[in-house]
Formats: structure tokens, sequence, C-alpha cells
């Protein structure tokens, strides 16, 4: 086929962020200004039944851990990680020296010799897997800065108080703690304290960093103190290493620490602040205590007042910000001397008080830009708390800096130069991350698709539900996918993140993922099995760590369907959809005896059909056939209750899949002609 | 993380950005398969790779009595099996193996062999006799089929999970094969015949949760699978002839006089080897009066015993990290003694037990003997078999491996039916390093029939094998493997895959502590290919998986290049950007050697994970002058198929 054009609308990119702009209308001018050839992959003819519906797909048992119905078994267990962590900052030389704690608690069948560590910071070493992995002309998140990573001071063993050293080694972005005695299985435990420094990156892969601003730095820290690896009863220890792209995978545990700052400094950060009256001022509580009863937003620290002496507690000497959480697998925070500073309440469905927050410094605060980042936040956790499940925290802070986007439990960082719909979806979409992967806790160094493709899907709904649809939501319209599916992608979904060759990242990991939940909510399943299904996922889940599996288990298992063809082909396969109408016979050649109707699955992905006929008399039906008719070929023959000649038979009418031909979808008389 | 830089590259992939060209045979997904071992482990199999907390193995006590009738060469044996059904499955019916029945002309093992040379008018196999059973205190005879070398026998009722216990009592007989052509045998010396016994009494097959019964039957390459046990054997021979055996003998002072246990003890207490039985106590007469030799074994999976009258016997102590000693001895004719043969056995059994002690794992049996016989090397606990005719290097390095096996699969007990690399591979491997350390590495390198035969660098000679049509994955089964090739695949690339792993990719360090932590987790346990995979990546703390697919699962190729070099902005003072390419299925990480026309020589090491998305890479070399060459791995470690692109001269541009 040549010199086909799909006209895609692209309207709903709306406008990027400022540092794409070029890139963003070079992208347009290309799409408008260019007859795309789409070639389609050569697999017509490969349409094989039993390839799709594959009798030995996800069909190995259950067992004690995990059950064959995708919930945790009846003896899941999962490790855990309590830390106690004292770090101070300094301004001077932008370094973070600290101590953590942590007691790790053993909850595994197994006995443990050994355990290993999250050095996260090493990743900015010159020499680390990340920077000799990353391309000549820059890293993929854009200029890399170097720094020693982190300095570990001591690593000791805490026994009856008294605390010794142990041994240990470090690879990279991993520190192996060699244990005396074993760490025995069911509920042992080990406590471990290590003091360490590090010299935080300016761009620290868009996950964490600090940025100059008119009136002074802002700090957004993360990944700021070594952390446990997970231990499962999937592969034992994980450990790959960090390299960029593949995120974190963590145990659940309680948090507590301590932040030694500047004075000047305003500090947020994940949980709920314990000292307020030792580092804010009466009128910043009495302020703090107004936006908790208010829908509107509320002022903490409003622009005229930055830089004002008053509104920090008198004094020289820094202050010490002491933070709780509880049942979370990270905490991170950010701090600055020009944070403008305003929260209002959030009302969950359970009536629980909760906060919604943001800083931002001052040139960020426009009434399109950051001025509403807390009502976008208070949004997306009301509509996401009463349509899957309720967000757990006291607080949820918006935090505006150099991090273009960056989700952490209870505190993102969102681009300070983010606008208007930008702001909306980044802010609705990192804290869409709450429910993906801080509340279902999955493993995202090996399974992107699991928190970026849920919480993608999830974005689509706050999106819609916020303020009558202020804004269109995305990752939802099939077509639009089309020219990126049919591509030939050498890609799937199932791909280590590390492994996705960077164009193919957004795709795979959160559009493809999401695009494939909503036509299953919308098109195979419908809301009510799929919503079941989804809140029965995440219900099982919750402060868990589910495989790929538990997930399609589940939603089989809740929605009563065996949806492996489809889990096969979408995330598995880069199979592509190519429905198409072959022919249309009239019954004794007279059209009121009714119609045979041929249609084709070209492709080697099938889906559920919907089928439009037009007849001459202007009667209009609809027939709707289950995937079913594709069991046992790839071609399909229905009887048509016609009354006259048909004018039009249509595939896909209302262009929800993402056929990559719709040329063979659209049967007319004429079609019928000009094929002989 | 923020989407927005996702889209964005989204969108210029389908319209600006072409896919990478990758060479055809490159796809980095297969080998960083994401799918590739990621089933979660489960109770009895942990997901790291150690035996879960419901693990369980079933257990087998043998009582044994044999006479050796020196007349017809045969045996003939009673034993009594005690085995204990720890798995949570009740059993109705249980296997035993019969390895002699391989020796009858109708065998599986008979028909599927090329034509054997030895003695073809020898027809072997098990004359069973009786088999009675007890089974909750009551006695039965037994109902039993024997398909080939297998023999199960039907149970009136279920033995009971978790506890129950079942007797099994056979009597048996069998003729000794002829010259050892089924791992045991019969030979003619000058001072008499020298027996070695083994596969010589019906054992248990093994129950796992892997997949129940194994019944493999034995056809000849496959060895065997077998369960842990307590042993208690007597052996009655001719009164003249010498016994040695698994174990410890328990009557010494019935068999043998007070002179030879004298020279017992001393050489318990002897570095160097000292002589029980010498040359002038040898005499060949056929004695009519008969004895017998009482032996125990704990904690094993096997017995396997030699007896001579012509045997010269010798010994020496073995000194373990532990301060515990051991007994290392041998038996041989004269006529193969001398310190270019056998007179040195001892010295390298002993070194050799000290070294894999200190290095891996304990040697857990008070003895170690190596017999000199018919058959050319076969390990036994505690006993090992080798040729009459080894000589200097091939005695020690058949010495040193054999004693190898005490480790894979006596200690560690893989199913070697199944798995022949896990015993023969890490053994070879072990090897390696045995011959490094023994006598300030006087057989050193190992280049032998196991480990690049024709002597030259072990990573670049494998690669005729490698490319060869003989090329098979590591992981088939050992019955399926052509005989010519099994050395090739499952010794030496085995071997080979080892040490790239213990000197390439995680350095000795890492290695050491997680292959260790292999053996331990897996003593007197029955690991699976996955169990070892797991314990390396969990112990070491690396995600092993492309490497264990590419070179154990698949029979992939490396092919490493260089493919261009260009200077910034044409000026080499600013820096060059080096580009390499993986061409093949393999990948490895990558080290090069770059040098200047000044003089100057730099090396570059690159992760493997360069090769995560694509098969080309570019890196920055801050070179200060023209580059003369860029050499990919210049030390020539890597199995790499076709090293003429390895080499980037100017000429080359």
């Amino acid at each position: 086929m040549y010199g086909h054009q799909e006209i895609i609308n692209f309207d709903w990119l709306g406008e990027l962020n400022l540092n794409y702009i070029n890139s963003y209308y070079l992208v347009t001018i290309v799409f408008i200004s260019t007859l795309i050839k789409l070639s389609y992959a050569q697999e017509n003819c490969n349409y094989i039944p039993g390839e799709t519906f594959d009798i030995n797909f996800l069909n190995s048992p259950g067992n004690i851990y995990r059950s064959g119905n995708g919930a945790p078994g009846p003896n899941y267990w999962t490790n855990q990680a309590d830390y106690v962590i004292k770090a101070s900052l300094d301004t001077a030389q932008k370094e973070i020296t600290g101590m953590v704690t942590v007691t790790y608690t053993n909850n595994s069948p197994d006995e443990l010799n050994y355990l290993w560590l999250q050095l996260d910071q090493n990743i900015y070493k010159k020499d680390s897997r990340g920077s000799l992995t990353s391309p000549v002309n820059g890293c993929r998140y854009g200029k890399q800065n170097y720094t020693q990573g982190y300095i570990i001071k001591s690593v000791k063993l805490i026994q009856n108080s008294d605390a010794s050293s142990v041994q240990y080694i470090v690879n990279d972005t991993r520190m192996q703690i060699i244990l005396p005695h074993l760490l025995k299985a069911h509920g042992d435990k080990v406590e471990i304290e290590i003091e360490y420094s590090f010299t935080i990156p300016e761009l620290g892969l868009d996950r964490m960093g600090y940025m100059q601003t008119e009136k002074g730095i802002i700090y957004e820290l993360a990944q700021w103190y070594p952390r446990l690896e997970v231990y499962d009863d999937i592969i034992g220890w994980n450990t790959l290493p960090y390299l960029g792209m593949g995120e974190f995978y963590l145990d659940y545990g309680s948090f507590d620490y301590y932040l030694t700052v500047p004075r000047d400094q305003i500090v947020v950060g994940s949980g709920i602040l314990q000292n307020p009256e030792e580092v804010l001022t009466q009128d910043e509580i009495k302020r703090l205590d107004e936006a908790s009863k208010s829908d509107k937003r509320v002022f903490i620290i409003k622009a005229n007042e930055l830089k004002n002496q008053q509104m920090r507690p008198a004094g020289k000497e820094n202050l010490t910000w002491h933070f709780k959480m509880e049942n979370s697998r990270d905490v991170s925070w950010a701090c600055s001397n020009s944070f403008i500073w305003d929260a209002a309440r959030i009302n969950l469905p359970g009536s629980r008080p909760c906060l919604a927050m943001s800083v931002y410094p001052d040139e960020s605060f426009t009434d399109t830009t950051w001025g509403r980042a807390t009502e976008y936040v208070k949004a997306t956790i009301e509509i996401n708390s009463k349509l899957w499940y309720e967000y757990p925290y006291p607080v949820a802070v918006n935090v505006a800096g150099v991090v273009g986007g960056m989700e952490y439990p209870g505190i993102v960082f969102c681009d300070c130069k983010a606008k208007k719909n930008e702001l909306w979806e980044v802010t609705t979409h990192e804290f869409g991350h709450t429910w993906f992967p801080m509340i279902v806790g999955s493993n995202e160094r090996e399974y992107a698709w699991m928190d970026e493709g849920l919480n993608t899907f999830i974005n689509i709904y706050s999106t819609i539900y916020f303020n009558n649809s202020e804004f269109k939501p995305r990752g939802n319209d099939a077509r639009e996918m089309v020219a990126f599916l049919s591509k030939k992608n050498p890609q799937t979904i199932m791909t280590y993140p590390d492994n996705f060759i960077m164009q193919n990242f957004g795709l795979n990991a959160y559009y493809k993922p999401s695009l494939g939940l909503y036509m299953l909510r919308n098109y195979i399943l419908d809301s009510a099995r799929f919503d079941y299904a989804f809140r029965t996922y995440i219900n099982r889940w919750a402060y868990r760590h589910p495989s790929p599996n538990d997930f399609f288990r589940t939603i089989n298992d809740a929605a009563g369907e065996n949806l492996n063809w489809f889990w096969k082909e979408w995330f598995f396969e880069n199979w592509t959809l190519d429905q198409a109408v072959k022919n249309v016979k009239y019954i004794d050649n007279d059209p009121a005896k009714g119609t045979l109707i041929t249609i084709e699955n070209l492709g080697k992905m099938v889906m559920p059909i919907t089928i439009e006929i037009k007849e001459k008399n202007n009667k209009t039906g609809r027939i709707n056939l289950p995937v079913e008719i594709w069991q046992r070929s790839g071609e399909w023959t229905f009887r048509y209750n016609s009354t006259s000649l048909i004018d039009s038979v249509i595939i896909d009418p209302d262009k929800v899949l993402p056929d990559v031909n719709p040329n063979n979808n659209t049967w007319t008389p004429d079609s019928e002609s000009s094929l002989k | 993380m923020n989407k927005y830089i996702y889209l964005l590259f989204f969108l210029l992939s389908s319209s600006i950005i072409s896919f990478p060209q990758e060479n055809n045979f490159y796809d980095p997904q297969k080998v960083f398969d994401l799918l590739f071992d990621n089933q979660p482990g489960t109770f009895y199999r942990s997901g790291s790779g150690q035996p879960g907390p419901g693990y369980w193995q079933n257990h087998a006590d043998y009582k044994i009595d044999a006479r050796l009738n020196e007349i017809d060469n045969s045996i003939e044996g009673k034993e009594e099996i005690t085995y204990t059904n720890n798995s949570p499955d009740n059993l109705s019916f249980v296997w035993l193996q019969l390895e002699q029945n391989s020796l009858k002309d109708s065998s599986k093992s008979a028909l599927t062999s090329p034509p054997q040379p030895p003695d073809r008018n020898f027809r072997g196999g098990f004359n069973i006799k009786s088999i009675s059973i007890e089974l909750e205190e009551v006695n039965y005879n037994a109902v039993y089929l024997i398909s080939d070398t297998r023999l199960q026998i039907r149970l009136p009722k279920d033995l009971k999970a978790k506890t129950g216990k079942l007797i099994i009592k056979i009597d048996y007989s069998f003729k000794i094969p002829p010259q050892g052509y089924a791992r045991c045998g019969y030979m003619d010396t000058k001072n008499g015949i020298v027996y070695e016994l083994a596969q010589w009494y019906p054992r248990m097959e093994v129950y796992d949760d892997i997949k129940g019964w194994n019944s493999l039957p034995f056809l000849g390459a496959g060895e065997f699978y077998l369960e842990y046990g307590d042993f208690d054997y007597n052996i009655n021979v001719p009164l003249n002839m010498i016994v040695v055996g698994s174990g410890e003998l328990v009557n010494s002072k019935e068999v043998l006089n007070s002179k030879v246990l004298k020279r017992l003890d001393a050489a318990r207490q002897s570095d160097k080897t000292v002589i029980i039985k010498d040359s002038n106590e040898i005499k060949n007469i056929i004695s009519k009066q008969r004895q017998t030799w009482h032996f125990k074994m704990k904690n094993t999976r096997d017995v396997s015993w030699a007896a001579s009258a012509a045997f010269i016997w010798d010994a020496a102590k073995v000194n373990l990290p532990e301060g515990r000693k051991a007994l290392a001895m041998s038996v041989y004719p004269i006529e193969y003694s001398g310190d270019s043969a056998w007179s040195r056995s001892t010295e390298y059994l002993k070194r050799s037990i000290e070294i894999y002690s200190k290095n891996w794992y304990e040697y857990p049996y008070p003895v170690a003997v190596n017999v000199c016989g018919p058959v050319g090397g076969m390990e036994y606990p505690g006993i090992i078999f080798c040729s009459y005719r080894a000589k200097r290097k091939d005695m020690w390095m058949v010495t040193t491996h054999e004693i190898g096996h005490n480790w894979f699969p006596m200690i560690v007990g893989s199913n070697e039916r199944e798995n022949t690399w896990m015993d023969e591979g890490f053994n070879t491997f072990i090897n390696i390093y045995s011959t490094d350390e023994f006598n300030n590495g006087e057989y050193a390198p190992k280049r032998d029939h196991e480990y690049a035969p024709n002597g030259g660098n072990p990573a670049r000679e494998i690669v005729e094998f490698l490319v060869s049509p003989h090329s098979l994955p590591i992981m088939t089964y050992a019955d399926a493997i052509p005989g010519p090739y099994v050395h090739q695949l499952e010794y030496y690339k085995t071997a080979l895959g080892l040490v790239m792993l213990r000197e390439n990719v995680l350095g000795h360090d890492r290695f050491d502590y997680a292959f260790r932590t292999y053996i331990k987790r897996w003593s007197y346990k029955h690991p699976s290919p996955i169990d070892f995979f797991r314990t390396i990546n969990d112990a070491a703390g690396e995600n092993l998986n492309w490497f264990w697919k590419e070179w154990f699962v698949k029979d992939w190729k490396l092919d490493q290049a260089v493919k261009d070099v260009k200077y910034v902005d044409n000026d080499s003072s600013k820096g060059a950007l080096i580009t390499i390419e993986n061409k093949n299925q393999m990948v490895m990480p990558v080290t090069i050697e770059i040098k200047e026309k000044n003089g100057h020589t730099g090396r570059v090491n690159l992760p493997v994970e360069i090769w995560e998305r694509s098969g080309e890479w570019s890196f920055k070399y801050n070179s200060t002058g023209i580059i003369d060459s860029v050499i990919i791995d210049p030390d020539r470690v890597l199995p790499d198929i076709d090293s003429s692109n390895n080499v980037w001269t100017p000429g080359n541009n």
C-alpha cells in the first residue's frame, strides 16, 4: 500500500514544556507535512489461533506464596526495613552527611547469610555502570553530573546496643553486608548502622538535584540514604544495579528521620512533621491549621513574606526538622529558603484528615501555573481515593524544582516551569504513583509498566473527572497509537526498563499498557467488571510485591474471564491488529432473506468485533461478536438479517481499536466490484 | 518518572528516528530476557536458589552382604534397604535402579550404543532371586516389574508421607563385566585379578519435588542420581585379597595383621606416603579360605569397592582446614608402580583433597582411596577408579578430577543423569585451580582432553568447537550428546564459563563467595540448574541471567568488533570516539586497549549493560595523540569467534 495518509489529531499534545518547544514544533511539522507511509508487518498469513489462544500460557500452578488466582498465598511474606535517619545539609558544600540505623526483619522462611543494600548515589560516579552505559552525547536525562557517590564512613552491626564493624563489599550501586551470624527465618531482626555522606548532584537523573532560583536554591533530596534491597520469594535478593531507567524496588517499614538544615530553610518531606513548634512560627502553625479546614488554598508563606525574618523562629543555629512516616517504602524531602508555601485540606472517603501542600519559588507563582498546584494535588487524591483505593498518608506535597517529574511517597517533585495542562498532567501523574508503586509495591527495576502503565491509565480518569474535564486525557486513543504500534518495533512491554531503546520506552512503559487497560475496561470487559477486578488487584497487593503474573491472574480471576490471549498479544508480544471485512453475500441473492458477512483477522493479535451495517433503506444495525470467533480460524462468517441491499459494512466503527490497517475495515458495494 | 520526556521520544520515534539497523544476529531482548527464569520460588526451593523451608528429600539406608566369587567373576548379594519417605506425598510404588541390566543384550543401552569393542560375548545383568518388603511391620512378597534398568515395586498400601518407612530385601547376583566398560569391572594383572565394583546393588531412584520419581534409564552416558543415607556393608573375599571401599573399614583388626595395622597408624601421622603393603608381600596364590571385610559410611549417596591379591597399598594423612585429619590411600599392582605413575598417586590424592577442602568445602569422609584398574577414571564417594595406564600429568589429571567429584556430585548431589555439566563441568573448573596450586604448578596449567585438549588458550581454542555443527547447548540431556563432544561441551565449555565469570565478570571475591554459598546450601541435597543460577545471582548480587541463557541454555556465539575510530573535531588531542560492535547473539563485558603513536597505552573496561539496547556502542576515549591501534579483548580471554575484527589500526578506516 502506498501513500496512505493517516491524519492524526495532535491537539491532545497541548503545549509541551518550554524545554521541548523546538522539538515539539519539529514533531508537529513533520507529522502534518509528511505523508506517512506505514509499512505493516508482514504477518497477515501468519495468524495461528493456537499461538494467540495459547494453552501453555500462564499455566504454571500457584504455590503457597502466590496463589493460582493471583492473590498472595497463605504463606505470603515480605521483609521489613525500619529506618531511623539523622542527616544534615551543608548548603555551602551542597553535601549531605547522615547516619542511618536500619532494623531489618527477616519474615522470609529462609535464613539469610548476607544483606544487600542499594547505594543509588554511586550512579553519579564517573566509572559507575550507569555512567559507562550512557551515550557519549549525554546521558538519557541530559547532562550528567559526576560526584564521588556515597562516602561510606562506617558500617556497624548493633547487638545489645554494642556496635561492631561488619564485613561488607561495595559493587557499583550495591552493598553486600556479610552477617557474622545467620539471620534466622520467620521474624529474626538485625540492626545496621551506616555513617555516610555524599555531594548532591545538580541534575540527579531527573529524580533529585538542586536548582538556583531568584531568591535561593531549591534542594530536592531522594535516594539519599542506603536502602535495603528487596529479598523476595521470586528470585531472592533483587540486586539489579541502578542504571538510570529502571526505578526502584523497596520493602515497607517505618521511617523516623531528622533533617538538620540552616534556619532559613523550609523543609517538606514524606510523612508528618513531628516538631512544628520548634521549626515553624506560631503564625505558620496557625495558618496550617486553617488550611486543614479549608477546601481553598491557604498560604502558609506568601510571596511577599519570602526572606522575611519574621517567618522563621528566632535564633541563629541550625534547626532540626523531625518527620515520621509509617508503612512506607521510602521517604524523600526538599528544602529551600525561597519557597512560597500553600495548603488545603483533602476530603477522603473515610473522612480521615489529610492535607495537600505545594512549595514553589516566586517565579513559578502564577494563576495558571503553581498557583493551582495544591488544587491539582487535592483533586487527584480525592478522585483516585474514590475510584480506586483511599490515599493512606496524612500529607501530600508538591515541590517545584529542577526535577521534571518524580514520585515519592507523600511527596512529588514537579517541574517548576510546568504550566497549565502540563502542571495538571505532571501532578496527577506523579501523585497517581501513590497507587502504583507506593501502595502496590511492584518491582519497578524490572517492570516499568506495572507502575507507569497502570498510573497512566488511572490518570485518564482523574483527568476526565477533574473540573468537568478541563484538560484532555492521554493514552486512551487507539488510533493515535497505531503509527507507533505498527512500526517494526522490536521490543515488547515485557522488557527490562534499562533495555528499552529510548524511543520505545514511552510507548511500552506508559502508553501501550495504559491503552491496553483502557480497551479492557471499555471494550473487552466493561467498567463494572474491570473496575471491580482492578480494585481487587490493588486491595490484594497493597503494601506487597505483586509480579506481572499476579496482576494478570487477579484480573482473570476477579473479572471471571480468561484474558490470557490479551495478556500475551499485548504485553508479551509486539503483535498488531488488523481486522477486515472480506465479503458480503446475499442469501439466494436476495437481501431480504439475509446476508452472509465474512470478516477476517489478518494480524496475530485478536480482539472482539463490533460491526456496523448500513442498508440502502437507511436501517442501521450493529453486531458484536466475541473474541472466541477467532479461536479456530482467522476467517469468520455470520448471518445478518438484512432487509434491503447493504450500503456499507464497517468493522470497528467507533475506531476504538489499534487496527493497523483501517483501509480494509469498510466494505461497500463499490469496494466489492473494484476487487473484481 | 515524568512522562513528558518519554512522550517526546515516543513522538520522535514514529517520524524521525528510525530504529537502529541491528546487524542480523544480535537482538538485545533475546539475551537480556526479562522472562528468563522468572517463575517465583516455591515452598521447596526458594527464589533465592536456596532450599526452601519445606525442602525435603527421601532417605535410603543400606545393609549389604556381598560375596565375590573369583572362580566365575560374579557377585552374590543380599541387601536390605530402609527407605524413608520424607516427601509430602503418599507413595504407592517405589522405583529402584538396576544398572547392571544395561549389560544385557536387549538393554536400551546396548541397543542405543555404537558397536562396543570389548567383550561382546559378555552377557550381564542382575539376576534378581527374591524381593520382599516390610511395610508398617508387615512382611510381603513384593509385586514388582523390571523395565530395562529400572525396577518398580508396587506397594500393597501407600508408603505414608513424611514419616513412612519401607524395608526392601533383595537377593541378587550378577556377573562382573570384564575390562570395565560399565564404570566397573575386572582385569588380569601379573599377581592376580583386580576387581572394581560399582553399581553393584539395586539402588533407590530419587523421588524429588521437581518431577517425582526420576526413572530415566541408564544408557551409559548419563550417570547417577541417588539419595543419601548410611551404609553398612560386608564384602566376603578370598583371604589373600585386599579390599578397599567407600567409608571406613570397621573390622580392621580381624582382616589385617598387626604389621599392616601399625603401618596404617604410621601413615595417619605422615605427610609422606607410607607403604602399607609392599611388593614383597604379594604372593599370587589362590586362597580357598575367605574372610569378610566390614565397612561403614555415613551420609553418602553410594558406596563402591575394589579387591585384589595384587595390590600394593600405600597411604598418607590429609590435613583438613579445621584440624581434622583424613587418610589418603592408593592400591595398585606392582607393574604400575613407579614415580612416573602410581607411586605418586597418594600424594596427588592428598594434595587434591587439601586444596579443594581449603578453597571450597571440607572433605567430609575419613578415607579416600585411589584404585588402579581397568576403569579409566570413575568417581565414587571416598573411592575412585583410575586407569592402570595413567602416568605423570595424566595420572595427576585423572586423580585430581575423580577425587574432585567428591564435591560434585558426592557432596552436592545434583542429578547427573540429566545435568552432566553440574558435576563434570564444575569439577573440571575446580581442577583448573587445583592444578595451578599443586606443587607450584608442576602440571599447570590444566590442558588436557577435558580442558583445551590442543594445549592452547582455552577461551580461543574452544571457538573451533563452538562454531562447528556439533555445538549444542550445555543444557542437553547427557545421553543426547554425541560421545565425541561430551567433553567439549559439558567439561570444557562449562568450566570455561565459570572461569570467565570468576576472572572477567565477577572477580575472585564475589565469585568464590557465591560458589561456596552454592556448595554450602546444597551439600547433601539435590540442586537443580535453576538453584545454581539463582544462588550465584543472589550471593554475588548480580543478575547473570544473560550469561546463564547465552552460555548454558543456548549455544550462542560471541563476536566483538571494533568498528571505527573518529577524533573529536578531527583533533586527536581532543579525544577519540571509538565505536565497537557486538555482532553475534552472545554478550560479554568489554575490555579495550588503546595504543597511541606517542607511546601512551590505555585500557577501558565497559560493563555488559552497554549491549542492553543495541549491538553498537560508542564511547569517548581521552586520547592525547594519533591512535595506533584499538584492540578489543587484548588478553584474548573471551571466546570471540572472529578475532580478525578485534583490532583497529588507522588503515582500517
